[in-house]
């Protein structure tokens, strides 16, 4: 039996439990709200918009969680890539993806206590909590209450701008939430990452992805 | 036989009494005079009874009508409607009532900017006539997706006598108002940016699933290796 670590906090399990709950509930609701001829998953266009509504709250919420638990824990550290990370650990664990996974070498950077994530983990997790995230988020609040923002959106080009580039970001969203479903199936064996996000606990000696 | 002074006198007085029952008509009557029909659809909408006989029109148009319009390019002359118009007389909580059902009742009460081009008339109006507001239990708009959607009544092209080109003009158009900074969600769209989504998630699919987990599969270990 491999020896288990503690991954994954208890807060960071609840927290990763209900951005997923979030961003498929608002990937749904938001293609029907953007096709009402095609999408009816969530019956009315009506009830698609408050759903996609209160669920965007929650997600704001969410993140404040996410941004201020990390912050206040320090566990923010496990985001910021290192100088090993660029772009040595970038180009290993892009290498590792291409080619060593087929030949079933070792994963390059396997989480630790202390490290949780692999470099391309840091850069991307960085990327989409640290940027697109809250321009996400930004945008959607700016969208839902553009009363005590028309100045700002009139600034920026009226309310198309602001949908343009909420739903591109949505795109963007919607293919990450694929690739990182995906990812998450590489790890030791394929359900590994999914009990380890449940349980907390992964295996030390083998390696985890997401 | 009648003499010259008679026949003055009946000139005269008919004059006179030509030119006191002119001015004793009412202001109404006098826009009915040529828009009978109008008139009649007024009197027979929610405002017939509120509306008091003497401003009934102006109330609404503006006063500018009062002088001579007719015989002018109508693109001269501005029908002279504002939403503002309804608002002075339903204004304080209609935010409210419309909030009940709409999410955004400013939107969709045209009262931020320019930039919301809905109407009033849009969804109280059941017809092509403005005037003919029914009581809501009787009409009024509700159904989301007659505008939320890709053949939004909102796009339709506007033809000179209909009504939504009244209410919104000549210019109403998709891209004319989506230039000015309008979007109504379901309606609006770039397609490119649509397809490109599509393609965007299949790629994502067919690259990681499909290629990458394939060679996985195939590159697996067997038992016993
Ligand atoms: C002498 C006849 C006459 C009188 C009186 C008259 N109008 Fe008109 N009105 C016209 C004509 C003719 C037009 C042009 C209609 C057209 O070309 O479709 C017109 C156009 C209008 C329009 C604009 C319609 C559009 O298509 O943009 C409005 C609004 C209007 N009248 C209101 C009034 C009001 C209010 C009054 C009373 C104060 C009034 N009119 C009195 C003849 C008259
Ligand atoms: C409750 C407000 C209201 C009242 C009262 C009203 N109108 Fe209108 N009228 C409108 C609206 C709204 C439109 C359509 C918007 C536009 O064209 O700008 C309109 C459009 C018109 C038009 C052009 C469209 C058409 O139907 O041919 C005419 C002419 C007109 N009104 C005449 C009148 C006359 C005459 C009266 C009085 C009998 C009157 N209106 C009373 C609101 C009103
Ligand atoms: C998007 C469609 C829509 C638009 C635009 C709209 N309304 Fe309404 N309105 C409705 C519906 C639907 C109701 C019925 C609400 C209900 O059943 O409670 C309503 C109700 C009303 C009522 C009755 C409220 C009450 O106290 O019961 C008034 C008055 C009214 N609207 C006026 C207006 C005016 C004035 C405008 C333009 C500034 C306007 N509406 C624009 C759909 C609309
Ligand atoms: C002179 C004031 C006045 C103006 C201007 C006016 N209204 Fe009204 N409207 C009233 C009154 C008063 C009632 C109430 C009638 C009733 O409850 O029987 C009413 C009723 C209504 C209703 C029906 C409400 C219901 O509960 O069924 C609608 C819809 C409506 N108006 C829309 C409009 C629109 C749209 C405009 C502008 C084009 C407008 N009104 C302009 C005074 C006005
Ligand atoms: C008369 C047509 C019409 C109807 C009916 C209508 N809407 Fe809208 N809606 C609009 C317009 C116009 C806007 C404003 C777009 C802008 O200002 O850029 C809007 C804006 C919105 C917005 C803000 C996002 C956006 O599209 O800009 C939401 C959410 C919304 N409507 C939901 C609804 C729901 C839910 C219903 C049904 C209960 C409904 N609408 C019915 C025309 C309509």
């Amino acid at each position: 039996m491999a020896e288990k670590i503690y991954l994954h906090p208890v807060l960071e399990r609840v927290w990763h439990a209900i951005h997923a709950i979030c961003i498929v509930v608002l990937i749904i609701s938001g293609a029907q709200i953007h096709w009402p001829g095609c999408v009816h998953l969530f019956g009315s266009f009506q009830t698609s918009v408050s759903v996609h509504n209160w669920f965007g709250l929650l997600l704001v919420a969410d993140f404040l969680l996410w941004l201020i638990y990390n912050l206040v824990s320090r566990r923010i550290i496990h985001y910021i890539p290192n100088k090993r990370d660029i772009p040595d650990g970038l180009i290993v664990q892009a290498k590792f993806y291409v080619c060593g996974i087929f030949k079933h070498d070792p994963h390059p950077y396997p989480p630790t206590v202390d490290e949780k994530f692999n470099p391309l983990q840091k850069m991307s997790y960085l990327m989409f909590m640290g940027l697109m995230t809250p321009i996400l988020l930004i945008s959607g609040i700016l969208y839902l209450y553009p009363l005590y923002f028309t100045d700002f959106i009139t600034s920026i080009g009226g309310l198309n701008v602001l949908a343009v580039i909420h739903f591109i970001l949505a795109i963007i969203f919607a293919a990450f939430l694929i690739a990182h479903l995906y990812l998450a199936t590489t790890g030791h064996t394929i359900q590994d990452n999914f009990i380890s996000i449940v349980t907390g606990y992964a295996d030390s000696e083998e390696e985890e992805e997401a | 036989m009648m003499n010259r002074t008679h026949y003055y006198l009946i000139i005269l007085s008919m004059c006179i009494i030509l030119s006191c029952s002119y001015s004793s008509l009412a202001l109404e009557s006098k826009c009915s005079f040529c828009h009978s029909d109008t008139l009649e659809e007024v009197k027979q909408s929610v405002h017939g009874t509120v509306l008091g006989d003497e401003q009934r029109c102006v109330i609404c148009h503006g006063s500018q009508y009062e002088k001579r319009h007719y015989g002018k390019y109508m693109e001269e002359i501005e029908t002279g409607f504002e939403v503002d118009r309804c608002f002075s007389c339903h204004g304080s909580n209609l935010d409210v009532k419309h909030g009940e059902l709409f999410p955004q009742p400013q939107l969709h009460l045209n009262s931020i900017g320019d930039t919301s081009q809905t109407s009033c008339a849009i969804c109280h109006v059941e017809g092509k006539d403005p005037h003919l507001i029914k009581p809501v239990k009787i009409y009024a708009l509700k159904d989301c997706e007659e505008c939320h959607s890709s053949d939004s009544i909102l796009l339709t092209t506007p033809s000179k006598s209909s009504l939504k080109h009244q209410i919104i003009g000549i210019t109403f158009t998709n891209s004319e108002l989506t230039k000015r900074g309008q979007y109504v969600a379901g309606a609006n769209r770039i397609p490119i940016l649509d397809n490109l989504c599509v393609i965007i998630i299949i790629l994502t699919i067919i690259g990681v699933f499909v290629i990458h987990g394939g060679v996985r599969f195939i590159t697996r270990k067997r038992k016993g290796e």
